[in-house]
């Protein structure tokens, strides 16, 4: 039956989520006029009691904008987004300061929802390109790829000249 | 006692004056204007001088980016209004970015565009609401497939990748044929003789859009054809059949030997339903 996985949110952010992708395929994806990048998994985690239980995230990237500061990354369970980074000129942060920049959205699970928790994460200040972005997100978020690329086996057949 | 207009518009001028923030970055200027989108965030307007007296004033594409982040998939019918709602204030909406491009005269009124446009796009996060119906299913799959009683000695291999005429592609399950004999060269002839071909099962998702899953499968099956893969039967599991359109699910079942619909809470069926399924194609 369909249920809530809300309350295990914590443990997944803290774990290890595997994507059978490479980073490489991803860059290609978003680099692409689409810019978009969209990837579901079944990640395995643990409740409270040590339970195994298998949950569907999905890994979101939007690096459409030629600008950085319109580039985001998000992981969502139940289409919801429990973890990611992204860019505002100004906001406020979870500890009631202004904030300025990019940042990083935490779960709060009495709101069951990432928006308002912002994080500043000025480690992305003064990243330019795509890939530095991705890895630098993707290592904050604790997420693995697929060290292998395969793109690079494939080719168009060539037809004959004949 | 009557109401100090001129004292409203001075104070409000104020306001905004305070309220305003802008950021140098890079080319461009950022601006950070008061008024909030509907998923409580302040609008950014970035303004760039593309040559003198000529400017590129636009979002910045976050506004689509947030929608995207934060779960609302822009369809064609969503993307169609918001052509609708840029044109209205005279921009454009291309490549998930609402620009205007203007001369200095029209540059103030075209950053009250964007801030509007930015604004009133966030309308969608109104109606966004979490989806619980997903089911994991590739464990059932797989329990399904160990039970399956395979009329010859088989072996599951998950995450299979097979490369196709023009991309790789990835099937969640394959049960290869295995007659097991000792010397590899006998293995090979016993293999060329026997006609048993492996049987690759995928679970394929309705995500946001049912019928460009249903093409990303038959591209699948299309761009197998004519390498060793072609002959394989293949098994489509469709989670959440009562979510897909009928066009969608003809072409799942064009592209695939054996189809398995699942609806939504009937997952658990998978495990007894696919070793019967298995069974027809092998």
């Amino acid at each position: 039956m369909a249920s809530n996985n809300f309350f295990l949110v914590p443990q997944i952010t803290a774990d290890e989520k595997y994507f059978d992708v490479s980073l490489a395929e991803i860059v290609r994806a978003v680099l692409t006029p689409a810019g978009k990048f969209d990837m579901t998994e079944e990640h395995q985690t643990k409740d409270e009691y040590n339970v195994d239980l298998r949950v569907i995230i999905r890994l979101n990237v939007n690096c459409q904008s030629k600008v950085p500061e319109g580039w985001t990354i998000a992981l969502k369970l139940h289409n919801e987004r429990i973890d990611g980074v992204d860019w505002e000129s100004e906001f406020t942060a979870a500890d009631g300061s202004t904030g300025n920049g990019w940042h990083r959205h935490e779960w709060n699970q009495r709101a069951q929802s990432a928006k308002h928790t912002k994080i500043p994460s000025p480690d992305f200040d003064g990243i330019e390109g795509r890939e530095p972005f991705l890895i630098r997100a993707l290592s904050t978020m604790r997420i693995k790829l697929n060290a292998r690329d395969y793109g690079d086996q494939l080719s168009i057949p060539k037809k004959d000249s004949a | 006692m009557g109401t100090n207009c001129q004292f409203l518009k001075k104070t409000l001028l104020e306001f905004l004056g305070n309220a305003i923030d802008v950021t140098e970055t890079r080319d461009y200027c950022v601006l950070t204007l008061p008024q909030k989108t509907i998923d409580d965030r302040l609008a950014s307007v970035f303004v760039q001088e593309k040559m003198p007296g000529f400017f590129l004033v636009d979002d910045g594409g976050k506004t689509a980016a947030e929608l995207f982040a934060q779960g609302i998939h822009v369809t064609d019918l969503k993307l169609a209004a918001l052509e609708e709602l840029a044109e209205r204030y005279g921009a454009t909406f291309v490549q998930g970015t609402f620009r205007i491009g203007c001369h200095t005269e029209k540059l103030n009124a075209a950053i009250v565009s964007i801030g509007q446009c930015a604004t009133l796009a966030t309308w969608y996060v109104l109606g966004h609401k979490p989806r619980f119906e997903e089911e994991p299913v590739l464990h059932r799959i797989e329990a399904g497939m160990r039970a399956w009683q395979a009329p010859y000695e088989n072996e599951i291999r998950s995450r299979v990748r097979m490369l196709g005429q023009k991309m790789e592609h990835v099937m969640d399950f394959v049960s290869f044929p295995r007659n097991g004999h000792e010397d590899r060269r006998v293995e090979q002839v016993i293999n060329k003789l026997d006609s048993r071909l492996p049987i690759c099962v995928k679970a394929v998702r309705p995500s946001d859009n049912p019928l460009e899953q249903a093409r990303g499968y038959g591209f699948m099956a299309y761009d197998l054809a004519k390498t060793q893969f072609e002959t394989w039967p293949r098994v489509a599991v469709v989670t959440r059949a009562d979510e897909w359109t009928q066009s969608a699910m003809d072409l799942v079942y064009a592209s695939a030997s054996i189809v398995v619909p699942i609806e939504t809470g009937e997952e658990e069926k998978l495990e007894k339903l696919l070793p019967e399924r298995l069974s027809e194609v092998a």
